[in-house]
């Protein structure tokens, strides 16, 4: 009876994990997109946590909010993803984000504004992707998705203080890369 | 009030989460400061540049691919999960026998480019044919990922009306065969791929089945892809 019934589970749960994931598997992936800066990277890592998911057999009608835990887990799931990246160097991000920006097109003769934007953006993903993987989920998730500091310090399980400095660093490293010119009187050495 | 302390707040004053005397305090220093002013707008750009951000939007068929890439245990899903039973080592004799020789690394230079991942195998329709695939790998392969999607009409025996059979194996190196059991249940044909994946690289090979109801004889083919 017990082999029978495990039989019975085995067949059904694959069914069921399906069930309760598709709803998610669109935001899923445009959080890992924005993570990872880059489509196939953000299929591999939805791909990745569903599969370790599946595997721990997480049943997610039994959780509260499935949703934000599928985003901690997307994090948890992103940060080691990276550190795996970033110990294999046959795989640079920065040359996908290159390549991107190579072959995205240039609008920005329509308007000055636009332009700024644009060229802001495209030196943003280079910029996004020097960040460190705590620092780079701290913006996507609230300066991009709009969490909230206050929420994502209950998604993520660290201290508001923790973000309210990891942001700082953060987007002060962002503004640097962007704005600070290289011959700028801030930077220039004179004597 | 210092620079340094006042950008330290500009987080909170951005996002409206200073008392009224902070946000005083640093409107009055933005009026006289340029460096902080400077800061303060740069600060404003960054923040809308990374609102607007634009999505990439998923590659067509994402949502599939991901829940496909899930083991499933065999029985009512579509994909199935088998242990790797089919492989065995060395050559045997077979009905139809196929050849496959692949990589799923940079191909040696002594082996010839020009032949094509596609086969064609000639088949009598409403017979069991014995198809046999043979994985050459030049070293040994730990969990790879195998899929096979078998046209309409066509399949494996014993396991009625399933298109897709995929499951995980190991590859040793050199000949790995796997026999597939082809039952081609109508006249039409079509082609079956085997998908091989493992560590984000993957190869699919076609096999172009040709129903051909003047076949009778025993065919074997060897070739290298």
């Amino acid at each position: 009876m017990k082999k029978k019934l495990f039989s019975y589970f085995n067949r059904q749960q694959p069914q069921r994990f399906e069930r309760q994931v598709r709803p998610h598997l669109e935001s899923l992936h445009r959080y890992a997109s924005r993570l990872t800066g880059h489509v196939t990277d953000a299929e591999d890592l939805v791909q990745e946590l569903l599969l370790s998911l599946y595997r721990k057999n997480i049943d997610l009608d039994t959780l509260d909010k499935p949703d934000t835990w599928l985003l901690k887990s997307l994090y948890h799931q992103f940060i080691d993803f990276t550190r795996r990246q970033q110990r294999n160097p046959s795989r640079p991000n920065t040359d996908d984000l290159q390549n991107l920006l190579e072959t995205m097109p240039d609008e920005s003769a329509r308007a000055e504004f636009l332009a700024e934007q644009q060229a802001l953006q495209r030196g943003l993903q280079l910029a996004l992707a020097s960040l460190n993987p705590e620092q780079k989920a701290l913006v996507v998730l609230h300066d991009m998705e709009g969490f909230t500091l206050n929420e994502l310090a209950t998604i993520l399980d660290t201290p508001l203080g923790t973000l309210k400095s990891r942001l700082h660093r953060a987007r002060q490293a962002l503004r640097t890369q962007l704005f600070v010119e290289p011959f700028s009187e801030s930077v220039r050495v004179t004597g | 009030m210092h620079c340094e302390n006042i950008q330290q707040q500009l987080d909170d004053y951005l996002a409206g989460e200073l008392p009224e005397a902070g946000r005083d305090a640093i409107n009055t220093h933005l009026q006289h400061c340029s460096h902080c002013q400077q800061v303060f707008l740069q600060t404003q750009k960054l923040l809308l540049a990374l609102h607007t951000m634009p999505v990439t939007p998923a590659r067509a068929g994402y949502a599939q691919r991901v829940l496909d890439f899930l083991p499933h245990p065999a029985g009512k899903s579509s994909l199935v999960v088998r242990r790797p039973l089919w492989f065995v080592s060395g050559f045997a004799t077979a009905i139809i026998a196929m050849f496959v020789v692949l990589f799923l690394f940079p191909r040696p230079p002594s082996l010839p480019l020009q032949r094509a991942a596609v086969l064609t195998i000639h088949v009598a329709s409403h017979q069991l044919h014995n198809v046999d695939l043979v994985f050459h790998s030049p070293m040994q392969i730990s969990q790879a990922t195998l899929r096979i999607d078998l046209p309409a009409g066509v399949e494996i025996n014993g396991y009625a009306r399933q298109r897709v059979l995929q499951w995980q194996t190991n590859l040793k190196q050199g000949a790995n065969r796997l026999v597939l059991p082809l039952l081609v249940k109508t006249q039409a044909g079509g082609v079956l791929t085997a998908r091989l994946s493992h560590n984000g690289k993957s190869r699919t090979f076609r096999v172009n089945i040709v129903t051909d109801a003047t076949t009778s004889q025993r065919r074997s083919m060897s070739q290298h892809v």
